[in-house]
Order: structure tokens, then C-alpha cells, then sequence
């Protein structure tokens, strides 16, 4: 399980202090490295335009009442996997990221490393 | 009746006997007696009556006496309404009444009668008129239908338009708006051409059309909720409902239609939809929160009776936090309020001379107060277990202020413990570093509320200072 991420960018977009903390326990204790936390949606585009590589992306729904769509519309441009956290139903994923994967809060340890690991490696 | 006629004594009228009439009172009188039709013929200066069978069932206990009479002896309830057309009708005018009433005493009670009737002159050899003919048909029976439908239709009318309803009449295929009568949609009193396309918003037009067509097709109720413009610009939602008026040979001849202002309901759905949504994440993310705080609590508990005292407290602080925003619709969240809550848990409310809250009410914004909660809790936590309230004569106040800068309205608190004494602050988890209590204050505060916050332990003091965003722009619409 250590190094199940070993060597793995991941960035992690969460607006509440302490479940970023805990995602970044969970996503440091697999091997990853974290880029981030970032609780805004401008702090998260200038983590990506300044990332020489990201390998996948965790995203909040809902960042203090602002969508985290422009990152997540960023990413895709960039080519990087993303799935997205959230306490909303599936109507408050934007349309156009419908296919993507959604985790609910709280986020079982397991069921994140496996999602990671599922957008680095799709079968 | 003929019988009757002529056994009559007309010798002692003033109209003498038959074989003497005048021919035109002879023949008027010979066509009028086998008539189907109620008729009368008024003849002289007296106007003596003799008048036909259909005629003496309309008199009931008037006949037979009425014949070879006076009229205006026979009718004297009437005679006003009479004299002014016999009048008339002497200066040589035919006169027609539709549905006149006469309210005539047949059997002693006056009682109305509905009459259709012409009043004709009946002019002698001389060229002048000499008596009149009066031709009748009772239409007092179809006259109460119709009122009666009329006050049916009234009814039914002032209980279809009660409570802000629209109703509306449409050509077959929906393209000419006939009528419509509301108090919220512009009245059409001429037929309008391409309402559907002058009154539904844009957004809606397909989804309306649609429905118009499967109506239209299927020849079948049509209902459909939609938007719709008011008489006063603004747009508002209806629940229209129409049905096809068919003729003989099953083809529509127009819609008939009623449509239900719901514009309030939709409304109200719309704002429930948007607390369930918020109440969804407030929930996930409050087990979030739990999960975090039991991993945090666990980590500086150095045996299980330790964690189950932390963790309820921090519970407790929760939980009120939750009872202040479940209120919040009605009642905002001040910083006075949540201060109060979480030093009356403590027992602060017992030290009113020691504790001193001063501030101006201030709205928190909801997405600000659990994490601010928290925080507050693990400051009074600590001042009543290791700082000024933990000892006889230490002191708390706690005051706040608001200013706006580029970041918008903001709060600034100053949490500020007097004559303290330092002895056992390693356990407290606010002046421990790395404890719960500071993580919150200089770390999870300024990460999730853009706060600026410090936190200054002094000997005998501590200054702890938290500038957060208040009510604002961010705030969820409601």
C-alpha cells in the first residue's frame, strides 16, 4: 500500500482545512506527492500552470459556494485525470464532467487510493 | 271555443250582435279562432275582448268572464304597461315585444308571466283602425332556464376565475388567442394573432409548442406547467390546462382553457431544492468534520477516558453549532450569539463580573461559523481548564469590531485572557504546539476562512487575534 502512489503527483482541491489535512495523510501515507491543498479556485489554476507534471487531480465540488469547473475544465485541456469529492447529488457536477468519477465525503481511504490509481492506469 | 263566441250575449256590449260586425271584426275573428297560437282581438272604443282557445288557457280563472269584456276591466294589473302601446298601436304602428313581462293576476295572485307578442291594428272599411290583434306565445318557461343558466354561468365563472385564475378561449390550432380574462395576465378582450409566441418566454416556446402539438394531434387535454408573461412585464409560472371543443363531425372547433397562477409554489420549490442541497452538504460534510476531529482527538489522547471527555466537548461545540444554523433562516448567526453559546456551555454565564463580550452584531457567514465555532470552543475550553477562568481571579474579554477592506466586510475578534496563571498550559491543546486547538487557530482558520489570525502567549496573558470575512457577497442566495 506504501507505495502504491510512490512517485505520483496528485493535486488535491478542498476548501475545509481538515479534510484536506486528512486527504493528504491519507494520499502521503500511499507514497504520493501532493500538490496543494488548495482551497480556491485561483490558488488550484496557478498550482497547475506552474506544475512541471501532474499525474491526476482530487477536486471539491464546491469551493466556499464557487464550482471548482474552471480547474476542472483546465485539466481536461491539460490532459490530466481528475475525479471530484463532494456531499451534493450528481446534479451539481457540471454537465460537461458528467462522466466523471465523484467520491462522496467523507472519502474512505481506500476508495481514494483506488480511484487514483483507476485514472492513472484505465483499463 | 267558436261555440262559445258566438252563443256569447254580445247584444248587451257595446259591440252589438254578430250578423251586425263590421266585415273586418267578422273575418279577423274567423281567422283568429282556429288558430294554434294564443290570440286576441280588442275592438272598440272599450276594447272588448274576444280572443281564441290558446288565449283562454293563458287567462285561467279570468275566462270566461274575460269574453265580450273591457280589457282594461279583465287586465287592470296590466293596464299601464298596455294603454301606452294600444296607443300605439290605434295610430296605426305594429308593435313586437320579445320576452316582455307581464305579472298578471289570473287566480288572484299576481304571479310573472314571460310573453312574446305582437300587437297589430286591425283597420275597418273606412281605413281606420278600429281594434287590435294581439298574437301571443308564453316564453316564461325558456326565460328561467336562462336565468337560471345564466346564474349557473356566473357561478361557475367567479369560481373558475377565484385565486388569481386565467381562463381562455383558442382557435383549433392554437394560433389565434379568441379571449382571455385574468387578473394577472393581460386581457385579451380582441383576438390576438401568435399569442404563444408573444407571451411565452423564448426558453420555454419548444417545450410549449410541443405540448400544443401532441394536444392538437391526439385531440386530448393539454397540460403543461410553463413560464409565461404578466400583464406587468414580469414572467411568472402557470399551470395551464386546456381542453378541445369538438363539433359534429369530431374535428376541434377552439380550446378551452384555465391556467392556475403557480408562480409562488414554484418559487418555493425552487428555494427547497436549493436547502435540500445545502442540507445534503452540510451533512456529508459534517461527518467529514467528525471523522477529522475523532483522528485529531485520538492522536493527542493519551488514554481512552481522555479522548471520550475531548471528544464530547468538541461534540457539544458541534452540535450547537448545528442547532444555530438549522435557526438560521429565521434568525442569522451573530458572533455575540456563538460567543454566548459556547461560554454558557462552559459555565460562563456563572462569572458575568469576570467574562466581558463587547461588539456590535455582526451576521457570520454561514459557511464561516462551524470552523469559527470550533475554534471559539477550543479558546474557552482552555481558558476554563488552563487560563484566566481556570483560577479565582483571572479575567476574560473578548471584543470585536468590523471594517471593510479590498477583500470586502470583515471581523476583527480580540480574545484577551488577564492574570492567568501558567502551570499546566503543556496539556492544553490551544497553547500545546501542534495541539488541536492552535492547528485550528493558525492553520485550519486562515486555510478555510481566509482569516488572519495570531496568537501571542505572554506570561500572565494571552492575546489571540481572528480577522475573518463576514457577511457577504459569498453568502448562498436565499
Amino acid at each position: 500500500m506504501v507505495t502504491q502512489l510512490a512517485g505520483r503527483r496528485v493535486l488535491l482541491v478542498e476548501d475545509d482545512y481538515f479534510l484536506a489535512e486528512e486527504m493528504c495523510c491519507i494520499l502521503d501515507a500511499a507514497g504520493a506527492e501532493i500538490v496543494g491543498p488548495a482551497g480556491r479556485v485561483e490558488e488550484a489554476i496557478s498550482l497547475i500552470n506552474e506544475a512541471d507534471r501532474l499525474d491526476a487531480a482530487m477536486l471539491d465540488v464546491n469551493l466556499h459556494d464557487v464550482t471548482v469547473t474552471p480547474v476542472a475544465d483546465l485539466l481536461r485541456e491539460r490532459g490530466v485525470p481528475f475525479c471530484f469529492t463532494t456531499g451534493y447529488d450528481q446534479a451539481a457536477v457540471p454537465e460537461r464532467h458528467a462522466d466523471v468519477c465523484r467520491l462522496e465525503k467523507p472519502v474512505e481511504t481506500a476508495a481514494a487510493v483506488r480511484e487514483i490509481l483507476r485514472m492513472l492506469d484505465p483499463k | 271555443m267558436g261555440q262559445r263566441v258566438l252563443r256569447h250575449d254580445w247584444a248587451g256590449t257595446s259591440l252589438g250582435s254578430p250578423d251586425r260586425w263590421p266585415n273586418a271584426l267578422r273575418s279577423t275573428v274567423e281567422l283568429m279562432l282556429p288558430h294554434g297560437f294564443a290570440m286576441i282581438v280588442l275592438w272598440g272604443p272599450d276594447l272588448i275582448q274576444i280572443y281564441n282557445e290558446a288565449y283562454s288557457d293563458l287567462m285561467r280563472d279570468k275566462h270566461p268572464g274575460g269574453l265580450g269584456q273591457p280589457t282594461r276591466k279583465c287586465w287592470p294589473e296590466v293596464w299601464h304597461i298596455n294603454a301606452p302601446i294600444y296607443e300605439r298601436v290605434f295610430a296605426g304602428e305594429t308593435v313586437t315585444i320579445d320576452d316582455g313581462l307581464y305579472p298578471l293576476a289570473r287566480s288572484g295572485e299576481v304571479d310573472d308571466l314571460w310573453l312574446t307578442l305582437t300587437y297589430s291594428p286591425v283597420i275597418d272599411r273606412a281605413g281606420v283602425t278600429a281594434g287590435i290583434l294581439v298574437t301571443i306565445v308564453e316564453t316564461t318557461a325558456r326565460v328561467q332556464v336562462e336565468k337560471r343558466l345564466r346564474a349557473s354561468e356566473e357561478r361557475f365563472r367567479a369560481l373558475v376565475t377565484a385565486g388569481d385564475r386565467t381562463i381562455y378561449r383558442m382557435s383549433a390550432d392554437w394560433r389565434i388567442m379568441h379571449q382571455l380574462d385574468s387578473r394577472t395576465l393581460a386581457v385579451t378582450a380582441e383576438p390576438i394573432e401568435d399569442w404563444v409566441g408573444k407571451y411565452i418566454p423564448l426558453k420555454d416556446l419548444d417545450r410549449v409548442n410541443a405540448a400544443i402539438k401532441v394536444a392538437i394531434d391526439a385531440k386530448t387535454l393539454f397540460e403543461l406547467e410553463h413560464q409565461v408573461a404578466f400583464a406587468d412585464g414580469s414572467v411568472g409560472w402557470v399551470l395551464s390546462r386546456a381542453v378541445p371543443m369538438l363539433d359534429r363531425d369530431g374535428q376541434i372547433v377552439e380550446w378551452f382553457g384555465v391556467a392556475d397562477d403557480v408562480t409562488d409554489r414554484h418559487r418555493m420549490q425552487e428555494r427547497q431544492a436549493v436547502l435540500v442541497a445545502e442540507l445534503q452538504h452540510r451533512t456529508r460534510n459534517l461527518l467529514g468534520v467528525v471523522r477529522s476531529i475523532s483522528g485529531q482527538t485520538m492522536r493527542s489522547s493519551e488514554t481512552l477516558e481522555q479522548f471520550e471527555a475531548a471528544f464530547n466537548q468538541r461534540l457539544g461545540a458541534l452540535s450547537r453549532v448545528q442547532g444555530l444554523l438549522s435557526r438560521s433562516e429565521n434568525e442569522p448567526i451573530t458572533i455575540g450569539a456563538l460567543l454566548r453559546s459556547e461560554l454558557d456551555a462552559l459555565g460562563g454565564n456563572e462569572m458575568p463580573d469576570r467574562i466581558l463580550t463587547q461588539g456590535p452584531e455582526v451576521q457570520l457567514r454561514k459557511g464561516t461559523v462551524q470552523t469559527f465555532a470550533l475554534a471559539l470552543h477550543e479558546l474557552a475550553t482552555n481558558a476554563r481548564k488552563y487560563g484566566a477562568l481556570a483560577n479565582g481571579k483571572g479575567r476574560l474579554e473578548v471584543t470585536w469590531c468590523t471594517y471593510t477592506d479590498e477583500t470586502g466586510d470583515r471581523l476583527k475578534l480580540k480574545w484577551w485572557e488577564i492574570d492567568l496563571v501558567r502551570s499546566r498550559e503543556e496539556q492544553s491543546t490551544v497553547t500545546k504546539p501542534g495541539g488541536y486547538g492552535r492547528e485550528l487557530i493558525e492553520r485550519a482558520l486562515p486555510y478555510s476562512l481566509q482569516a488572519r489570525t495570531a496568537y501571542d502567549l505572554m506570561d500572565t496573558e494571552l492575546i489571540c487575534t481572528i480577522d475573518l470575512p463576514s457577511v457577504g457577497r459569498c453568502e448562498p442566495k436565499d
